[in-house]
């Protein structure tokens, strides 16, 4: 997949979680829930509202992601210093809101040493008059973004009503909660090898999540 | 649908249910949804419909509230936040545009430049990156940059006298500099 497609879905998957920004759409995609919020370190600096509703759905679902598995995705996925600052600034973000502070530090310590902070960048191609500064704890230039409405740019009750968010505010582990989406998305044809690829999981534990969900039913 | 237009869609809505209750209203519309409606076609911008001049009545608070539901739209997709920006620029009502699309609203919208102008304020305040993007998409000249800085001028001393307005000239001067090199 070349970059302008992973933007569009990325872009595509934002409007499924309940982004207000862009053009409305009945189209569906799938999307691994913690490779969408690494991507975003990519994607979602293409205008402040877009940047915005981001980060407040970021804030918003920061309690169910996975500090490993983002970290996993980040190491294979980024490439430039900006993205591992804006991821850094997502995490950061997120640890604020979270209890497991512990977990979400190994991750933070290992994106500020790849996003060398010192350099500052851009983050909408300009300086800014007044400086964001929790922006700038990640080297990172913006003007003020509307962080305290989270409501402005995102549906939150659209959010939490797409099954991968909600299974896993019920309690659903995540590697079942990713088998069950892919699945119900693209159906049963795909071997479970290639599915743990896919959403970021080993296979033991796929194997095993997916013999206990046939059991199950 | 893009958001502009859903935006106008809901607009129509409120049209009909004004119709029905054979009421009349007028409107002016400013930021985003007036800059859509002078053609400019900046779609992730426009997120609500920003009015003034108008006292909302319970009927109007009702219909919107309907038609918020009915579009999934949020309570506040037509708004009079900007009302409290006083004084308007001066020129403001003899550049009104107007949209007779709706029997039952009269609509008018400001035009760009004083758009600019007062995006030019707003982003002074509110210091937000929204602003600042949105005056790139809008270009201005650097003449319409100086109608706003003395907007924001007009502002301060209306608000908080002279006094206030020397001791921030200053700051304003930094920030018609900081314009200038951002968007001329």
């Amino acid at each position: 997949m070349n970059s302008s497609e992973y933007l569009k879905d990325w872009n595509l998957f934002f409007k499924i979680l309940g982004s207000r920004v862009g053009p409305r759409t009945n189209k569906k995609i799938w999307m691994d829930l913690e490779f969408f919020i690494v991507l975003g370190s990519r994607y979602a600096n293409q205008d402040p509202r877009t940047f915005t509703g981001f980060i407040n759905l970021c804030s918003k679902i920061g309690t169910i992601l996975s500090p490993f598995k983002l970290k996993k995705i980040a190491n294979e996925l980024l490439e430039k210093e900006e993205e591992y600052k804006i991821l850094g600034f997502i995490v950061s973000t997120i640890q604020r809101n979270v209890r497991n502070k512990s977990q979400w530090n190994s991750i933070i310590k290992e994106l500020k040493d790849k996003a060398n902070i010192m350099h500052e960048y851009k983050l909408f191609s300009s300086a800014a008059f007044k400086k964001e500064p929790t922006l700038g704890q990640w080297g990172i230039i913006s003007s003020k973004l509307e962080l305290d409405d989270p409501e402005k740019y995102l549906n939150l009750e659209k959010l939490f009503k797409v099954p991968i968010i909600r299974n896993r505010f019920m309690g659903l582990k995540a590697v079942y909660s990713d088998l069950l989406s892919f699945k119900e998305y693209y159906g049963e044809n795909e071997s479970l090898n290639s599915i743990s690829k896919r959403i970021y999981h080993d296979y033991n534990s796929v194997y095993q999540a997916n013999e206990n969900i046939l059991t199950a039913s | 649908m893009n958001k502009p237009d859903l935006l106008l869609k809901a607009l129509d809505d409120l049209n009909l249910e004004l119709k029905k209750e054979n009421r009349f209203i007028e409107l002016t519309i400013v930021g985003s949804m007036a800059l859509y409606l002078n053609g400019l076609n900046f779609t992730r911008m426009t997120e609500d419909i920003d009015y003034i001049n108008y006292e909302a009545t319970e009927l109007f608070k009702l219909i919107t509230e309907k038609i918020a539901n009915k579009y999934k739209l949020p309570l506040d997709w037509i708004n009079s936040r900007a009302h409290e920006i006083s004084p308007l620029p001066k020129d403001l009502d003899s550049q009104l545009k107007t949209d007779n699309r709706y029997s039952n609203i009269n609509l008018s919208y400001i035009d760009t430049e004083t758009a600019i102008i007062m995006k030019v304020y707003a982003y002074y305040m509110r210091e937000l990156e929204k602003d600042l993007s949105d005056l790139k998409l809008l270009s201005p000249t650097a003449k319409q940059l100086v109608k706003g800085i003395d907007y924001i001028n007009e502002q301060i001393k209306h608000h908080h006298g002279n006094k206030q307005l020397k001791q921030d000239s200053g700051d304003i001067q930094s920030y018609e500099e900081f314009l200038k090199n951002e968007l001329i």
